[in-house]
């Protein structure tokens, strides 16, 4: 095409200086994406399996089928008759209200019952049943506690390895439960400070990170002492109630980030407050991807850094792992920001094998790809107006035969991250001498991944039928498959467990498949980009 | 007979817990200019994106120029010029470097059009769109929309944002360089008396559906609202009937459309004591929208 210019080599310069800060926040999403996902595999490895694991996977498994089975029904029925119009949304929202909150309940009992590790399933559910609920607010909530549970969960399996007598469901736990929590809100609430103040905060960010660092490393402080020091929350009493007040917060943060953004007036300028995962509400009504917004880390990524970097240059530039200065010596940042998260974080966590965390959280790069991918789409290209107007132009490419300059750009992302990753792995475990097989694992994983990830942005140029979907899925075991096999085979157990393990593995897989999978499947992207010739 | 440039049977759009169209039947012919009035929410937007390919139909059949608007080829996508109603388009860039990304797709670019609009807009060339005001936003999306001569022109609520003076512009543009080289324009709005001055045709559409159809001026003309007993009203065997209601005291209302030829009827309605008068499009479309 003559004279194609693309996109995302037009940036202006001019917020350029906000790089730095939105490049620190990456650092953190990062780590947080890929303690997620493996939290989410070490724990599937670590939990005690037995028939109340079996009940606790296949029964939920049976009813999101069954619900799924319904959607599908009554979306290939068009919706057009007037019964229709009349039960399905109420019906939609009390099928899938039942459904999370029986699956909540059978978990909270299972896991005050059994006192071990199965809060993961109420992890995957609450997910899983969040990603189908009609209601953004609905999903916002369950979402976050899904997270939160994520991370009591996580402290609970470390402290069953490292006191293997005491019961999971202990108060101890739940202080920890409640320092992460300060910890995030405190990241939160810097990350704030970062957006209305990028140099101060900035700085004011990285010297609280070091001091938790230091104090470690030179007083021999925990780091849950430390916490107590900074809030104070040395009595069980202070605990509780900030138990209570912490989930309170949150929820309402929850709900308030989903409304809006909280505005509040200082010296005659207007400040926007980003409330917890909140979204911008006005950018998501022009997106038309109000709908997905929340399924996965990758958008939830790409709003943050929209948020605090306050530029989608920025973003898009960050995005495509390029760096503030936009070229490939971005690839150099990227690497170092990986090996340091590898080397840095295990020393902010109370589990003395520092090298097992390690391990853990390369474990969990597969899952960050995966959520990454769901970035890439719309890094490209913003809003739906931008889609819309490049899709009506002649010359751009509305059938499965992209771009070149995209391609170009997809394979640039894709191999950045290929070997971002691979040298934050290797320093990793050259740091903390992991065994061979560790590691091996791990790049095996990333290249899986990387594959994936090239095919399936390519993919997103294409139209999505029911039997794409199907072939994504398929694309996703094939990439996926022989990773989580390998996790599997660490596992000796019965008959009865590997059948709960794999439906554990499936209902992870569903669930990576609607991240992914359900943001470009619902016609929310214009579909004229995505026709067929 | 020619082919009409955008041809709509049937079409459904359903949104989760709303039905954006509901069995809409909308064909507009080449050189209209076809004014697409509605309440908020009533489908407008809905319906352009379909007929532009931007949205799919659930059900139904969608023409554009010839083509299904899901597959346009690229001649056809280069004969349409749209508008749309948000105009949070590429922010990062200026306005100079967004034209000269878009002049790169057409082979059909008219230069000093666009130079003469920009600087009769007063638009600057190197601020970041994302620092221009709403209507210059506006202004510019409409010089992007008109710059390669489209045959077939989509407007969504195009002057929203603009000031009276610039919306006295835009209808000038329209009427003097686009209505006059016989271009098809469909025009979404809600300022009627803007839509009295450039339209040829007006759709009104109500709850996804589009109720009616005419020629402006047969509308306006022949449109009459019929004020008198029901007794007298019970059948009107001429005229297309768009909306009757009977009120609790015996009296009847109907909104009338009927030709030349049905005059001396009127008359006869007069001589018995029914009240007939004329009625504005402002009127006819609250009435028949409500």
């Amino acid at each position: 095409m003559n004279g194609f210019i693309p996109l995302w080599e037009l940036p202006l310069t001019e917020s350029r200086n906000r790089g730095w800060s939105a490049l620190l926040v990456t650092c953190t999403l990062f780590a947080s994406m890929v303690w997620f996902g493996g939290s989410l595999v070490w724990m599937s490895r670590g939990m005690r399996i037995g028939m109340d694991s079996l009940f606790a996977f296949v029964l939920p498994t049976v009813i999101l089928v069954l619900y799924w089975w319904y959607k599908f029904v009554s979306s290939m029925a068009n919706l057009c008759s007037p019964i229709n119009q009349q039960l399905t949304p109420g019906l939609e929202k009390r099928v899938a209200g039942a459904t999370c909150l029986m699956w909540l309940m059978l978990s909270m009992l299972l896991a005050t019952f059994f006192a071990n590790s199965y809060l993961f399933c109420a992890v995957v559910w609450s997910v899983a049943a969040g990603l189908v609920q009609p209601s953004r607010r609905i999903r916002a909530t369950l979402f976050m506690l899904a997270c939160l549970w994520t991370t009591y969960g996580l402290t609970t399996f470390f402290l069953q390895t490292r006191f293997s007598s005491r019961p999971a469901f202990a108060w101890e736990n739940v202080e920890i439960l409640i320092a992460v929590c300060a910890v995030s809100g405190g990241m939160l609430g810097l990350a704030g400070l970062v957006r209305l103040f990028p140099v101060v905060g900035t700085l004011f960010w990285v010297a609280w990170l070091s001091s938790i660092f230091l104090s470690e490393q030179l007083f021999g402080m925990t780091f849950t002492q430390l916490l107590y020091l900074i809030y104070g929350m040395s009595s069980q009493f202070l605990t509780h109630v900030g138990i209570a007040l912490m989930l309170i917060i949150l929820t309402l943060f929850g709900l308030l980030g989903f409304k809006g953004d909280l505005r509040f007036r200082h010296r005659q300028r207007t400040w926007q407050a980003q409330a917890f995962f909140g979204t911008h509400w006005d950018y998501l009504r022009g997106t038309g991807l109000q709908w997905n917004k929340f399924t996965g880390y990758g958008p939830l990524l790409n709003l943050t850094l929209r948020q605090i970097a306050g530029a989608e240059k920025c973003q898009r530039l960050l995005g495509f792992c390029l760096g503030p200065g936009g070229h490939w010596a971005g690839v150099l940042w990227i690497s170092a920001m990986w090996s340091a998260m590898f080397v840095l974080f295990p020393h902010f966590i109370p589990e003395p094998d520092k090298a097992e965390f390690a391990a853990m959280l390369i474990s969990g790069l597969p899952v960050a790809f995966a959520s990454l991918q769901a970035q890439l789409g719309r890094s490209i290209f913003r809003t739906r107006n931008e889609q819309e107007m490049l899709a009506l132009s002649p010359g751009w490419p509305r059938d499965q035969l992209i771009n070149s300059a995209v391609k170009s750009i997809v394979f640039r992302y894709t191999l950045s991250c290929l070997l971002s990753c691979s040298v934050g792995v290797l320093v990793a475990a050259s740091v903390y001498k992991m065994p061979f097989a560790t590691y091996s694992q791990a790049l095996l994983a990333i290249l899986l991944s990387s594959i994936l990830m090239f095919g399936h942005a390519l993919r997103d140029y294409s139209r999505l039928n029911s039997a794409e979907i199907s072939g994504k899925l398929a694309m996703f075991a094939i990439a996926m498959g022989p990773y989580l096999v390998l996790q599997i085979a660490k596992i000796k157990r019965g008959p009865i467990e590997m059948v709960a393990l794999v439906t554990g593995l499936f209902c992870c897989a569903y669930l990576l498949w609607r991240l992914t999978i359900f943001a470009k499947a619902t016609r929310v992207l214009p579909a004229a980009m995505f026709a067929k010739p | 007979m020619t082919s009409p440039v955008l041809e709509m049977r049937n079409a459904f759009k359903r949104f989760p817990g709303k039905l954006a169209l509901d069995g809409s039947n909308f064909t507009v012919s080449a050189g209209r200019v076809v004014g697409l009035l509605g309440r908020n929410g009533a489908g407008k937007t809905t319906l352009l994106e379909c007929a532009l390919g931007l949205r799919e139909v659930d059900i139904g059949e969608v023409r554009l120029l010839g083509e299904s608007p899901m597959s346009l080829s690229e001649t056809a996508r280069s004969r349409v010029g749209y508008v749309p109603q948000q105009n949070d388009l590429f922010e990062w860039l200026n306005a100079g470097q967004m034209l000269a990304f878009f002049k790169a797709f057409y082979t059909r670019w008219n230069d000093s059009k666009v130079a003469a609009l920009l600087d009769r807009w007063s638009i600057p060339l190197h601020t970041p769109i994302g620092k221009l005001s709403g209507g210059e936003k506006q202004r510019l999306s409409i010089i992007r929309a008109l710059a390669h001569d489209p045959d077939v022109l989509v407007l969504d609520e195009p002057v929203a944002s603009l000031d009276p003076g610039g919306r006295r512009d835009f209808l000038r543009e329209l009427v003097e360089r686009t209505i006059e080289n016989e271009t098809t324009v469909v025009l979404s709005t809600h300022i009627l008396s803007d839509l009295e001055r450039v339209a040829s045709d007006v759709a009104i559409m109500v709850a996804g559906k589009i109720i009616l159809h005419q020629v402006l001026d047969t509308l306006t003309e022949h449109t009459h609202r019929v004020v008198g007993p029901t007794q007298l009203l019970q059948e009107i065997a001429f005229g297309k009937m768009l909306k009757r209601v009977e009120d609790r005291a015996g009296n009847t209302t109907l909104l009338l459309t009927f030709g030349e030829a049905d005059q001396g009827r009127i008359d006869d309605f007069r001589s018995k004591g029914i009240r007939v008068e004329a009625i504005a499009l402002e009127d006819l479309f609250i009435e028949i929208s409500q």
